[in-house]
């Protein structure tokens, strides 16, 4: 149902820009149109303006133009009214909602940026993973920056995986695998396998650049790889990298990562943080989007679900921040992502065990 | 009550918007409001109870802008 609001007038010829600001939210389109509420004592005529843009002699809207907050919080609407009559005329505005979503999930207790996103799961193996960052503005860190897609296996297997793409302050690029297993209370290191894949002048990720990073799983779930892709603005591969798990030694051992040492990952966690080393670097500019596509759907949630093993977190923080989503489930989400400057005390989630990446040990591979 | 007053340079009033209780009035915005384009300047201006009473496009014919000191002036 349509609301009225508002008192307003605008004299003949004359047009009135027009902002309306709300809350962000996914999939949702406002409608708005302008209500006279004074004749226009005008014969109605149409005519094309100079650009071909047809136009009747009345009170009418343009298009609607729109903007998304710094901060991901607000979509500003903009639209412009003209009164193209003879007289002045009085009007309201008609608003009403068209929506093909839900509601957003709120937001985790420790807020959406840093080390603190939402978790995707469905409590049973996430199969097929591909996560692709779609960069829309320039990212440069101080301490250089990361894109880590931190995965949680079920109870009674290992515990986290962490499958990174990182930039350090230098530019160069580095895929990573960086895996632990959890006993008695305590995490211990599995994989550690971090090489550099290739380099950026004046390390800064530019705008346009898409990078992907999917999981390859078995037969029964269980995460037995990873490919690394970083394309230019014009699709073309900058840099790549396929990770085998059963290719790998264990961390500091010239045994071989073994079936055994395979997990299925239940729950996921996206964050945009520093580069590595536990470290909080300050991101300058920044902003895209993730899309999360899966072949098992994910829902929504921001706790860390129970069906998982470790409660654990990425050390590695920033001045990032992250749009808001909807529960789903679904098999494709997407989440918008930004620097921002008024984050001024970066957002830390702190869980019973936080792991670091260490890239100055990049292991070794059978 | 409070209005917005767009202008032209010469103070002529282009469009006038009585404040508006958004969540009153049943709106999903939080705030909303004209937004001034190139040769406009946009005011905000006390009206008169008996101003607020009247309808907005008599208000067109009765007032200007003063450009300087940012107030209504009676035609």
């Amino acid at each position: 149902m349509a609301t009225q609001w508002g008192s307003n007038s605008i004299a003949p010829g004359q047009s009135a820009g027009w902002f309306f600001s709300r809350a962000n939210r996914t999939k949702f389109l406002p409608v708005l149109q302008v209500m006279p509420l004074s004749p226009s004592f005008t014969n109605g005529e149409w005519a094309l303006t100079g650009g071909g843009y047809p136009y009747f002699n009345q009170l009418g809207v343009s298009s609607t133009w729109s903007e998304l907050s710094d901060d991901l919080q607000n979509l500003v609407y903009y639209l412009v009214v003209q009164n193209n009559s003879d007289n002045t005329i009085e009007y309201a505005f008609l608003e009403a909602d068209l929506s093909a979503g839900e509601n957003p999930v709120a937001a985790p207790k420790s807020g959406l940026g840093s080390n603190s996103n939402y978790f995707l799961c469905n409590c049973s193996n996430i199969l097929d993973l591909t996560v692709t960052i779609d960069v829309t503005e320039d990212i440069k860190g101080s301490d250089g920056f990361s894109f880590q897609v931190n995965c949680y296996s079920p109870s009674g297997v290992d515990g986290a995986q962490q499958y990174v793409i990182a930039m350090d302050p230098q530019g160069t690029l580095y895929a990573g695998v960086d895996n632990w297993t959890y006993s008695a209370g305590h995490v211990h290191q599995l994989i550690n396998y971090i090489p550099s894949i290739g380099s950026l002048s004046n390390a800064t990720l530019p705008a346009g650049y898409t990078l992907t990073i999917s999981l390859q799983n078995d037969n029964h779930g269980n995460i037995i790889g990873a490919s690394y892709n970083v394309n230019d603005d014009n699709g073309h591969s900058v840099a790549s990298k396929t990770i085998k798990l059963l290719q790998l030694d264990l961390y500091h051992s010239s045994n071989p990562v073994t079936s055994a040492d395979l997990s299925p990952i239940v729950a996921v966690t996206m964050d945009f943080v520093d580069w590595a080393n536990g470290n909080a670097t300050t991101l300058s500019s920044g902003a895209g989007v993730f899309a999360f596509n899966a072949s098992t759907s994910m829902t929504v949630s921001n706790a860390e679900p129970p069906c998982v093993e470790l409660d654990g977190g990425t050390l590695e923080s920033s001045n990032s921040i992250y749009g808001q989503m909807p529960a789903g489930p679904s098999h494709s989400m997407t989440q918008s992502f930004a620097s921002s400057a008024q984050v001024s005390a970066q957002i830390l989630r702190h869980a019973r065990v936080m792991h670091k990446l260490t890239p100055g040990d990049t292991g070794t591979v059978t | 009550m409070k209005a917005s007053v767009l202008h032209d340079g010469e103070g002529r009033i282009l469009a006038i918007s009585k404040a508006a209780d958004l969540k009153a009035s049943g709106s999903k915005f939080t705030q909303a409001g004209m937004v001034a384009g190139e040769g406009q300047s946009l005011v905000e201006v006390e009206l008169s109870a008996e101003d607020s009473q009247r309808p907005l496009r008599e208000l067109h014919e009765s007032y200007r802008v003063d450009p300087a000191t940012k107030n209504l002036v009676r035609l």
